[in-house]
């Protein structure tokens, strides 16, 4: 679902707006949404790798499955999953 | 045979480094309905052959769909953390239902509570590791896994897999 929102928007982003939307050929908010996007999953991303969303809750943040996720995260190179640290202490435990 | 549970994480990644059947025949697998939901129809939609291997284990029984009913000891857990979604949270509650032996997950975020609460979890990597342990794999199948596994975990984390699957050749 998508809501209008107000927001103040800088010149410069704005002109990176019009340049995606004329490279893309999409209108200016497609171009801004696309952007938006684009922060919002490198954003989950960082959270997922350092263990502040789980895999799931990263997904439903995205509207994404956990596999895409996942997949995201590969394309990226975001590195995701448990810490060595973790890993021993289930050994241990 | 010990009961398991998994979350989408450690579902996908056991499938796709390719031992996941192994799993399913060395482990009672029980299979959250959120995860279910969020990984198995889910997958239908964006990578069809997955949910029809994951269909196909069910089917056969050898991963036990099951709906977790509200745990008060995993909701007063749950109710701790934010950084949770409907898969690991299902995971947990499952878990304490079904008095399960291992939470199988290399979720970060999750991994996090259930260390702190010492409730016993196993990794797909410790899996794996367990599996050539028991000579249930193969050299080459356990070091091919491990390679699949690769860009889905941490690099110490494969580092250490590798060390430790060499020690036992």
């Amino acid at each position: 679902m998508k809501k209008p929102v107000a927001l103040r928007i800088p010149d410069h982003l704005l002109s990176l707006a019009d340049l995606r939307a004329r490279k893309e050929r999409v209108d200016k908010s497609a171009a801004l949404r696309q952007i938006l996007y684009e922060g919002a999953e490198s954003y989950v991303l960082r959270l997922l790798s350092r263990g502040e969303v789980s895999l799931s809750r990263a997904a439903a943040l995205l509207d994404l499955t956990p596999d895409e996720v996942q997949d995201l995260a590969v394309a990226r190179g975001v590195e995701i999953g448990g810490t060595l640290a973790q890993h021993r202490a289930g050994r241990s435990g | 045979m010990y009961k398991v549970v998994f979350d989408s994480d450690g579902l996908l990644k056991a499938y796709k480094a390719g031992f996941l059947q192994e799993v399913t025949k060395t482990y009672t697998c029980l299979l959250p309905h959120e995860v279910y939901q969020e990984t198995v129809l889910a997958a239908s939609r964006v990578h069809p052959e997955e949910a029809t291997a994951f269909e196909d284990l069910i089917r056969a029984g050898r991963l036990l769909r099951r709906a977790a009913t509200r745990a008060s000891r995993a909701d007063r857990l749950l109710a701790m953390s934010a950084a949770l979604g409907s898969g690991e949270r299902g995971a947990l509650r499952l878990f304490y239902k079904e008095h399960a032996d291992f939470v199988v997950t290399d979720d970060r975020a999750f991994l996090t509570l259930l260390a702190r609460h010492r409730i016993p979890f196993l990794t797909p990597s410790e899996m794996l590791f367990g599996l050539r342990k028991a000579n249930l794999l193969s050299r080459e199948e356990a070091e091919g896994a491990a390679e699949r596994l690769r860009p889905l975990i941490r690099r110490e984390v494969y580092r250490d897999l590798k060390e430790r699957l060499e020690g036992l050749s």
